[in-house]
């Protein structure tokens, strides 16, 4: 668990967190949102230890996954430019790893990386990955990702957020900060806002509210899907509108206004009533989290 | 392997790969040839001034004199010529390559990753200080020697081989404490160019101002300028050698008991 109470920073007198509150539990996946300058990297920094606080109580207890310990990758991760891949991997796996450095340096190469290549030789967007494979390589119980996408190309970024799908599976607490809202869409179970040195605003992703806002992707199988076809279902839908998705087979789904219950589970037991063959079931959307940023934001 | 040595290979690899091993050499080289040729040819131009050309003017004299105390016809003299030039050149020379070393790797967040890592400081800093002090000292040790074995050759052999091997150590050593004083203090102090100064005026002019002083001779630095008069008198070599071993001894603790390598924001 990651426990923060008034935390605040100061630097020569000028203080860029004010009273930080947070409570993260074990194996949550959270996402720090905030302008340039708000100070979440120095939020992080306090959380890694690498900065003290000025005032306020910062807990790390990580007791899921103890063994794996504690890992930060910071913004602009600064390597040993004069290792090659390889070497600077076995320096960090260290000792207790003897045996098994084969295996990291298979894993090395499927995600594209020459091992015997100087780490200086890397282009900025491979530097950030490599960055987020050794932080992550020895399953920690706890992740700090600062900005860990904004070098990466479109394939980079979805492997990594896949890579955070596997930590979070795998129990590991992951504390991510970036601009890029639509990776936290996809990761994120809770999301904060930094503004003028506080949390400004809480978001549980996984919360009825913001499932209200989700639109579901179906795939069904047989079927062909046309304007008559959408019609018939929108007639079978009570709380759910139907239309046309991109693609052989596909709806999508919008909940209406008013549910009350649980939305994702009144949208299963609609589907349950139906006797389409559906192969597959996807959350496509969510609350539109620029749109949110920016109203906290500038509030 | 240990932790240690992973971190000291890693740092082997820094050394040789930013070629810091490599500008020693040939600093080093460099220097020897120069002074070697100096000392080859002073002697016979001095010969020259005096018995052939027979001038005796006081100005010319002077000169003479003076070529001949700076390049000396004995080995001992000349030896101690060279390890003077070494204290002063090759010891600001390897201050200058190690005094910014931890603290850059400090501010640049290098060392978050090992941390994380589970690396602990102390293994940190004490490889730093055991591959950067080792890889500046012994080419000095082997210039030292190599110089004595050519000079040896051509000017008169007052210095025996064994004491020659027993100074070019005691070269080492007082390179080798110097850069672990340098990698300490960088640490210890905030800003690391007070390192390069302190230092700096320590070895290159503490031991000709602290020859006046009764006390100067015991001081560590002072083995670089008199350590050729010193090697026969072995209270001269083992004050400053066991001065050189506290001081190391202290300055190492005092850094491991800090914990420099995980706050960034006081060295911003």
């Amino acid at each position: 668990m990651i426990y923060l109470e008034n935390v605040t920073k100061e630097f020569k007198g000028n203080y860029v967190l004010k009273g930080i509150n947070l409570n993260i539990q074990d194996g949550e996946v959270y996402g720090l949102v905030g302008r340039n300058g708000a100070g979440k990297t120095t939020l992080l920094n306090i959380i890694a230890g690498i900065s003290k606080c000025s005032s306020g109580t910062c807990n790390v207890n990580n007791e899921k996954n103890a063994e794996g310990g504690f890992s930060y990758l910071p913004d602009l991760p600064n390597f040993y430019d004069y290792l090659s891949i390889e070497e600077y991997v076995e320096f960090l796996l260290g000792t207790e790893y003897e045996g098994k450095f084969e295996d990291y340096i298979k894993a090395l190469e499927k995600l594209n990386f020459k091992p015997s290549a100087k780490i200086k030789s890397l282009s900025r967007g491979n530097r950030q990955k490599l960055g987020i494979y050794v932080a992550t390589m020895k399953k920690p119980g706890i992740v700090l990702l600062d900005e860990p996408t904004s070098a990466l190309d479109p394939v980079g970024r979805r492997e990594v957020m896949e890579l955070i799908k596997q930590l979070k599976t795998g129990g590991t607490t992951v504390i991510l900060s970036t601009h890029i809202l639509a990776d936290l869409e996809v990761v994120c179970d809770r999301i904060g806002f930094l503004n003028e040195g506080y949390i400004a605003n809480e978001f549980d992703l996984n919360s009825p509210v913001i499932d209200n806002e989700c639109d579901y992707e179906l795939n069904i199988n047989g079927e062909n899907v046309d304007e008559e076809f959408i019609e018939k279902l929108n007639k079978q839908l009570v709380n759910f509108t139907a239309k046309k998705g991109v693609g052989v087979g596909h709806v999508v789904c919008k909940p209406k206004a008013g549910i009350e219950k649980n939305v994702q589970q009144t949208f299963l037991d609609e589907l349950s009533k139906l006797s389409y063959s559906i192969s597959s079931i996807k959350k496509v959307s969510f609350v539109n989290l620029e749109e949110l940023m920016v109203e906290v934001l500038t509030k | 392997m240990s932790r240690l040595s992973l971190c000291m290979k890693k740092d082997r690899i820094e050394f040789l790969r930013s070629k810091k091993l490599g500008v020693c050499i040939v600093f080093l080289s460099v220097f020897l040839a120069f002074l070697l040729i100096l000392t080859a040819v002073i002697p016979q131009l001095t010969n020259l001034v005096k018995s052939d050309i027979e001038i005796v003017a006081s100005g010319i004299d002077l000169m003479v004199n003076w070529l001949n105390d700076y390049f000396p016809r004995m080995l001992t003299d000349s030896t101690a010529f060279y390890s003077t030039e070494i204290g002063l050149f090759y010891s600001i020379l390897v201050i200058a390559f190690s005094f910014s070393v931890l603290p850059k790797e400090i501010k640049s967040g290098r060392l978050i990753l090992p941390i994380c890592n589970g690396y602990q400081q102390k293994e940190i800093f004490l490889s730093k200080q055991i591959i950067y002090a080792t890889f500046s000292a012994v080419p000095a040790g082997v210039a030292y020697f190599v110089y004595y074995l050519i000079g040896s050759t051509f000017l008169e052999n007052d210095y025996p081989i064994v004491q020659a091997l027993i100074s070019s150590v005691v070269t080492m050593f007082n390179v080798f404490c110097i850069v672990c004083i340098t990698i300490a203090l960088s640490v210890i102090y905030k800003h690391s160019i007070l390192v390069i100064i302190s230092v700096g005026l320590t070895v290159a002019a503490s031991p000709d101002l602290l020859y006046v002083l009764p006390f100067g001779k015991y001081i560590p630095t002072y083995l670089f300028t008199y350590l050729n008069y010193s090697i026969n008198d072995p209270i001269q070599l083992i004050v400053p050698v066991i001065e050189y071993v506290v001081i190391v001894v202290l300055l190492d603790i005092l850094v491991i008991k800090r914990k420099f390598a995980i706050v960034v924001d006081e060295r911003r």
